[in-house]
């Protein structure tokens, strides 16, 4: 596929995606319970498009975004196509292609680099390794990617230990943009940093994707980040998504109950709001995803369930206001 | 955008206490004679001199003084003690090397490949560790022979079970951090991972186990030799100088004392510098 036709694929397609762990592994291996991590879910990312994942711990947030960038093998049946091409089923060659088109910047940035490696060397390692530059150019290189995060060149040379929490998050996000991929994937980016440091961390990767065009995959569980950077947001629970929308229309109005949730347990700075701030407690814990509720995975911690919530699951599907919701209530 | 500065932190020398700065020029100067023998043995330690047998140091015999006296076929003890130091501590150096470089290796693949290949690894580092290595080591010369190359071959691969014990901890540690799932997505393959990213990673453990087994090390090279399986006379090894002297012990007791005292003071230093050294690089035993 030509660069040309790429450009007009979405970025990144899933569908039908499932990660399964356990069961039977050898022939000598006892039998573990499977468990459904993700369990079957479908999206399509644009070009420079911030789409938001969010969800309770536990929820398959992780598992998804290691499944797209190959660290977890996904069940057969399930297709994900990076740039229009298909990642499952691809041989070796084309596979290590296709993966520079997709990067990932990890939660904590204390340990996303390698301490005895020069700040340098880790953003260099990239281009080395794919052949893209050495010597001189790889140098050149890297000071242009070090000045992009807003760091100076001669940092190039120090450890790691030598930064604080944002600045390594900022040679982190060098590192990931070095092979200029098409998606980052972020896997709350900035949970583990100072909030004082948040915003300026958000605004590097808002200015950075206006400049190249990158799209993001943006995990995470703080939906004030969200609300600030995400195009359209996405919540998952125990492996399946059951509400995608828009970022206006998701913070107007959350359709499914467990969004509604969600959004009452985000404290809000003003208490005259926050007295007057739909309550919408769960019961229950988040069950195991090794023994997922028959019929809608949500109905043993749902206020609105009724007799069919147990018995059918519902799909997604679409609402008057463009959001897609997977509920039979609401 | 606001670019922030700081200075860099003052590079800091590794604080050694009093004992340990004596311990390691005590060290260092059994290394520098033994490196410089043929320069300062003041005798050929394989010139026979049958006139002059089992003398007590000191003695003085047609104008030759020896100094820590002389072994039951007249040769100067101090020359022979200053060779074999040379043989003792090439041995125990080579035979480290070939372990660590074994063990490390086998420890890796096996915590980075995990499945059947950690199975099969694992296991045999099991057997391994549960026959005596001196034992394995004195069966394996009885077969194929003494000698310099098989005696070090035979130390170094009999010792390397320790090593991959704690590489293949430390390894499993290492390859679930974030870093290196980085290195991965950056497209390096398992070899420029493990030897770029885990590898430095996981020296400070292995460097501490390699201290400790040196010390070892010479005390088996002397125990073989002793046995008369390892160096060969007449080159002389701190141990096959001993097991001679064994016969000699009450007339003169000189000739395995020397070299025994010698051992002592080699091994001490080694395992206090390799005990300094494991404090220095945990880091929670440092404060910053």
């Amino acid at each position: 596929m030509s660069d040309g036709e790429r450009a007009g694929s979405p970025v990144l397609e899933l569908h039908d995606v499932a990660v399964y762990f356990g069961g039977r592994k050898g022939l000598l291996d006892r039998e573990r319970p499977v468990i459904r991590a993700v369990n079957g879910v479908s999206l399509t990312i644009g070009r420079a498009e911030t789409v938001a994942l969010v969800g309770e711990s536990g929820c398959g947030k992780s598992t998804l975004s290691n499944a797209i960038v190959g660290l977890e093998p996904v069940q057969p049946g399930g297709s994900i196509r990076i740039g229009g091409d298909e990642v499952t089923g691809a041989s070796r060659r084309a596979l290590r292609d296709i993966r520079r088109r997709v990067q990932m910047i990890f939660q904590d940035p204390a340990l996303s680099l390698d301490p005895r490696a020069t700040i340098g060397a880790a953003i260099a390692e990239p281009l080395l390794v794919r052949g893209v530059a050495r010597g001189a150019a790889l140098k050149a290189r890297v000071a242009r990617l070090l000045r992009q995060v807003g760091l100076r060149p001669e940092f190039a040379s120090r450890y790691p230990h030598q930064f604080s929490g944002g600045q390594r998050q900022r040679v982190v996000i060098a590192r990931a943009l070095a092979l200029e991929p098409d998606l980052v994937i972020c896997d709350e980016p900035v949970s583990a940093l100072d909030v004082s440091v948040r915003a300026q961390i958000l605004n590097l990767l808002v200015e950075l994707q206006r400049r190249t065009g990158v799209s993001y995959l943006f995990v995470s569980h703080d939906l004030g980040v969200v609300r600030h950077i995400a195009d359209r947001v996405v919540v998952m629970y125990l492996g399946r998504f059951v509400e995608i929308a828009e970022r206006e229309t998701f913070f107007a109005k959350a359709h499914h109950p467990y969004t509604r949730a969600l959004m009452s347990a985000v404290p809000e700075p003003d208490p005259v709001l926050q007295r007057g701030k739909e309550r919408f407690p769960l019961h229950g814990e988040l069950p195991s995803p090794a023994k997922i509720p028959r019929g809608c995975a949500f109905h043993t911690r749902c206020p609105l369930a009724t007799e069919i919530c147990s018995q059918s699951r519902p799909e997604l599907t679409p609402r008057p206001d463009g959001a897609f919701v997977a509920c039979h209530h609401v | 955008m606001a670019i922030i500065t700081f200075p860099l932190p003052r590079p800091r020398l590794p604080q050694m206490p009093l004992s340990v700065v004596l311990v390691a020029i005590l060290f260092v100067v059994i290394v520098v004679l033994a490196v410089l023998a043929p320069w300062i043995a003041p005798q050929d330690p394989n010139d026979q001199s049958l006139l002059a047998r089992l003398r007590p140091p000191g003695y003085t015999y047609r104008d030759v003084t020896y100094l820590l006296g002389t072994d039951d076929l007249g040769r100067d003890l101090l020359s022979r003690v200053l060779y074999g130091a040379r043989i003792s501590l090439a041995v125990s150096v080579l035979s480290v090397a070939v372990s660590t470089v074994v063990g490390v290796s086998l420890g890796m693949v096996a915590g980075w490949y995990r499945g059947w290949v950690e199975t099969l690894i694992m296991r045999a580092v099991d057997i391994m560790m549960s026959i005596p290595a001196i034992l394995l080591a004195v069966l394996t010369v009885a077969v194929l022979g003494p000698g310099f190359i098989k005696l070090v071959l035979v130390l170094g691969l009999t010792r390397w079970p320790r090593y991959t014990r704690v590489a293949f901890g430390q390894t499993l540690t290492v390859a679930g951090l974030p870093f290196i799932r980085a290195s991965e997505l950056a497209g390096a393959g398992a070899g420029r991972i493990l030897i770029h990213h885990i590898l430095p990673n996981i020296a400070g453990p292995i460097l501490i186990v390699a201290t400790a087994e040196f010390g070892l090390m010479i005390l088996f090279e002397s125990g073989l030799s002793f046995l008369g399986l390892g160096i060969q006379p007449p080159t002389p090894s701190w141990g096959s100088i001993m097991s001679v002297g064994r016969q000699y012990l009450e007339r003169a007791p000189w000739i395995v004392f020397v070299p025994g005292a010698c051992l002592f003071l080699l091994v001490f230093s080694v395992n206090v510098l390799g005990d300094w050294l494991r404090d220095w690089i945990d880091p929670r035993s440092r404060s910053r």
